[in-house]
């Protein structure tokens, strides 16, 4: 127990921290939101410093850090300059977009990479294995933006899959099975250049972890009391393999918000990326804040979740002796 | 296996089938391995590893499969069964680490059980309670034994026959008590002078145990000619040339060595 | 009553006062444990003579090794080594005893590192020190390996490629290139067959006599302690409970824990308390 609460302790304070950091970054950055503005003849002075008082732009940074706190803690994260809007709702619909496609491929990818690595170890130094090999080398060595455009590139050609968007025009007048299966098409691609990109490097952690656990004595010895094959890889191989899979998989959550941009951006999904990209871009104060700390918010948990997990699979890590 | 035939029940082992051969594995026969501490599975409950045993052959309901777990506990470990069925292995001692062993060898109730070295890594007190341990299992499951163990000494009163190996090779197979006592072979004579007796005298000058002379190495190609003839302190010209056979001498007690050729 | 004290002038090597050690454990629940593997342990060895520490698994004994390798740190207590307090020490000063105070492992196979070869293994500590050529540390390492019984040809070997008796003997080596006053070896020969087992015990003794090694033999094999040592001190719980000369030990023991190592000892031709049925 005090285990998880010094754990979460910590990851509170990383998170200060990093807003922190996050905040004066992008304050001390040169240039402003209404740089734009002024630079346009149409919008007079008065009405670009009435602007201005309003959103604090000339305060000091203390306590622009501290009325933006307070903001989060009511719910707002912020103001956006650009959607006059609070920051919050902004950020969380695009959060979703973004989730959607991000967690649908994590679970592609886990679930092709566990059973792919798995046969693979079992197969070591075979035609087979050695084939698998270099196919996953070959997919790494692809870029994303690459297999992205291909994936583009595919859905224009032939037709069969819509070439950007999450929704089609007349996603409000379908029916429920016929929304689900808009979404679905929408998804395909995306989802597909995610699974693929990240794939490779999955299935050859599980491959290089299981296959040092295949060597150890306690694998022989069960064998030795005539456990069959299968029992023998997925329930006493696997747990024994687990500990940096689990860690590999926390660290995967942490890139659930931030790994997907270049995909979202090319193939115009309205995730988080883009939203990002253009708010970054036009000094948005606020969403760029708000985004980074949603980012962190994930990291640290993942990582978090990482560590739930390893406590409850690996009995030795909860007795662990200091003198 | 180059050559030779292992039959189990009038089966030849060697030709067997993988399934039939996972079949046998922990029902009739059973092997305690030797180092308990990587024997088990790390992160799994005892008591699971010893009901996997029992699941993986199909012993019966989930119910049936319990209750043969705790039966199995019972008998190895008296009062503190439960407890320890639910710990994990880093939180026994090596001698309760063993029984765990045993126990998952005689769950299926296997007419041999092979044990390698269970007591190699256990201090004296401790292997003497596993060795009490054996004694009692053989006596209520009337089970076949093959100890397998360097420590010559630990066979006086358990064992009922004994084998001796070198390099391969059997060199003596007899009554425990008559080679134990008695050894024939220059190997076995030798093995058993380099144990330092508790009863010799300490005079302050400490001597030297008699020893094998030089080490022993892995031949690389067969070589005819008995195995034991570089370090043997009685080896004639023939031992060099010829492998001897096996030498009766007597209806249980068979040697194999030139020395005994011709009696 | 110390066995060794030929001349009343001569000052123990080393002398452990009082020595404690404990740790902290987590169980499984969540509470801590409070564990002593030391509970005030005292003795003195005087230099060119054998203790042999003896007791079961638990006892301390590998923890006190530790202690007096300077691995670990007790908790409480002094240790005297050449009659200077060496837990006062700083880490440059500890480490110029560590030189002097060698530890042989038990397990032969994995005290080496699996890619070196044998004479690199055996010249590391010497190029550590840093003050001799390379043509010095060949020749010693070469005279060092035929001391302990391996042939000069085998410094390309590597480690899997010896048997326990050889690793073993390249262990005694490694710790004997930089001359230190004193091995301590933790079960040593537990792995061992026992015609190996004799083998080096063998060479341990010659060693001594010709190095005036002094050395510390923890064991749980009350036989062959009784044949090496010159004093024998049983070990339980964390605390010395007899010590004395083995011919005493062996012939009158006073603790109960002495009483159940020696009847544990397993004897070529004795019979058990219950005859089998054969």
């Amino acid at each position: 127990m005090r285990y998880f609460l010094r754990r979460l302790v910590h990851a509170v304070f990383l998170l200060v921290g990093v807003s922190v950091l996050a905040f004066v970054f992008t304050v001390l950055a040169p240039g402003n939101y209404f740089d734009e503005m002024r630079l346009n003849p149409q919008i007079a002075p008065e009405t670009i410093d009435a602007l201005r008082t309003q959103y604090e732009v000339n305060r000091p940074l203390p306590i622009r850090y501290a009325h933006w706190v307070g903001s989060v803690l009511r719910g707002d994260m912020g103001f956006s300059f650009a959607y006059n809007s609070p920051v919050a709702p902004l950020l969380l619909v695009r959060a979703r977009n973004t989730l959607l496609l991000t967690v649908t491929a994590m679970l592609l990818s886990w679930g092709l990479a566990l059973p792919v690595g798995i046969w693979s170890a079992v197969h070591q130094g075979r035609m087979s294995d050695r084939l698998l090999s270099w196919g996953t080398a070959a997919l790494m060595v692809i870029p994303d933006l690459a297999l992205a455009l291909g994936f583009l590139i595919l859905a224009v050609k032939s037709g069969w899959f819509p070439t950007g968007g999450m929704v089609s025009l007349h996603f409000e007048d379908l029916s429920f099975l016929g929304r689900v299966r808009d979404l679905l098409l929408h998804m395909a691609l995306p989802t597909a250049a995610l699974v693929l990109s990240v794939l490779p490097l999955l299935v050859r952690h599980v491959r290089a972890a299981v296959s040092e656990v295949l060597d150890a004595p306690f694998l022989l010895a069960a064998e030795g009391h005539g456990i069959p094959p299968r029992t023998l890889l997925y329930r006493y191989a696997l747990p024994a393999a687990a500990n940096p899979l689990i860690s590999l998989f926390g660290f995967s959550i942490g890139t659930l918000l931030s790994g997907s941009l270049l995909v979202e951006v090319v193939m115009s999904w309205p995730g988080l990326g883009p939203f990002l990209l253009e708010a970054i871009l036009a000094r948005d104060l606020y969403v760029v804040i708000g985004g980074v700390l949603l980012s962190t918010f994930f990291l640290v948990g993942g990582n978090f979740l990482a560590d739930l997990l390893l406590y409850w699979a690996d009995p030795r890590i909860r007795t662990e002796t200091s003198s | 296996m180059a050559s030779g035939s292992v039959l189990f029940d009038g089966k030849d082992l060697l030709s067997a089938e993988p399934g039939v051969l996972q079949g046998i594995r922990g029902k009739s026969i059973s092997l305690i391995f030797q180092e308990p501490s990587v024997a088990l599975h790390a992160t799994m409950r005892v008591g699971q590893q010893v009901r996997q045993v029992l699941a993986a052959h199909r012993i019966g309901s989930c119910d049936e499969l319990d209750r043969r777990t705790s039966a199995v506990f019972e008998i190895l470990f008296g009062e503190e069964s439960e407890r320890i069925a639910r710990s994990y292995p880093h939180q026994l001692s090596g001698g309760q680490r063993q029984r765990i062993l045993i126990a998952q060898a005689i769950a299926c109730r296997p007419s041999i059980v092979v044990a390698d070295e269970p007591t190699a890594s256990l201090d004296p007190t401790t292997q003497m309670e596993i060795l009490e341990v054996f004694r009692a299992l053989q006596k209520s499951m009337s089970l076949a034994m093959i100890f397998i163990t360097h420590s010559p000494a630990l066979l006086s009163g358990f064992a009922d026959r004994i084998l001796v190996l070198y390099a391969g090779r059997v060199v003596e197979l007899g009554p425990a008590k008559q080679v134990l006592i008695s050894p024939k072979h220059p190997y076995t004579q030798a093995l058993f002078r380099s144990i330092p007796a508790l009863d010799e005298t300490h005079d302050g000058g400490k001597r030297n145990l008699p020893t094998i002379a030089r080490d022993s190495d892995i031949p690389s190609l067969p070589r005819s000619g008995c195995r034991f003839e570089p370090r043997c302190p009685e080896r004639m010209d023939i031992c060099k040339s010829k492998d001897p056979g096996f030498v009766s001498l007597n209806a249980s007690h068979v040697v194999s060595c030139f020395r005994y050729e011709n009696q | 009553m110390n066995a060794v004290e030929n001349d009343k002038n001569v000052q123990p090597l080393l002398e452990v006062e009082n020595l404690v050690k404990t740790y902290f454990r987590r169980t499984l629940t969540g509470s801590r444990e409070n564990v002593r593997a030391l509970d005030g342990v005292s003795f003195s060895i005087f230099p060119g003579s054998t203790l042999a520490i003896v007791g079961a698994s638990g006892s301390g004994k590998s923890t006190l090794a530790f202690c007096l390798a300077c691995l670990e740190k007790p908790t409480s207590g002094a240790i005297r080594f050449e009659e200077r307090e060496i837990l006062q020490f700083d880490e440059k000063e500890l480490r110029g005893v560590r030189r002097k105070i060698q530890l042989i492992f038990q397990d032969p196979a994995n005290s080496f590192n699996p890619r070196w070869q044998v004479l690199e293994i055996l010249t590391e500590p010497l190029a550590l020190q840093g003050n001799l050529s390379r043509e010095e540390i060949r020749l010693r390492a070469h005279a060092l390996l035929e001391q302990v019984g391996l042939a000069a040809q085998m410094d390309g070997k590597l480690p899997l490629e010896l048997s326990g008796g050889q690793r073993q003997r390249l262990a005694i080596a490694r710790a004997l290139i930089i001359e230190p006053k004193m091995l301590i070896l933790d079960e040593a020969l537990s792995a061992l067959d026992c015609s190996v087992q004799a083998q080096i015990a063998n060479l341990l003794v010659e060693l001594q006599r010709s190095r005036g090694l002094t050395c510390l033999f923890i064991t749980h094999d009350m036989a062959m302690a009784a044949h090496l040592a010159d004093e024998i001190a049983v070990m339980s719980k964390g605390r010395i409970v007899e010590q004395g000369h083995p011919d005493k030990i062996l012939k009158q023991p006073q603790a109960g824990v002495t009483r159940e190592l020696l009847a544990a000892v397993p004897r070529l031709d004795s019979a058990p308390a219950q005859e089998p049925e054969s």
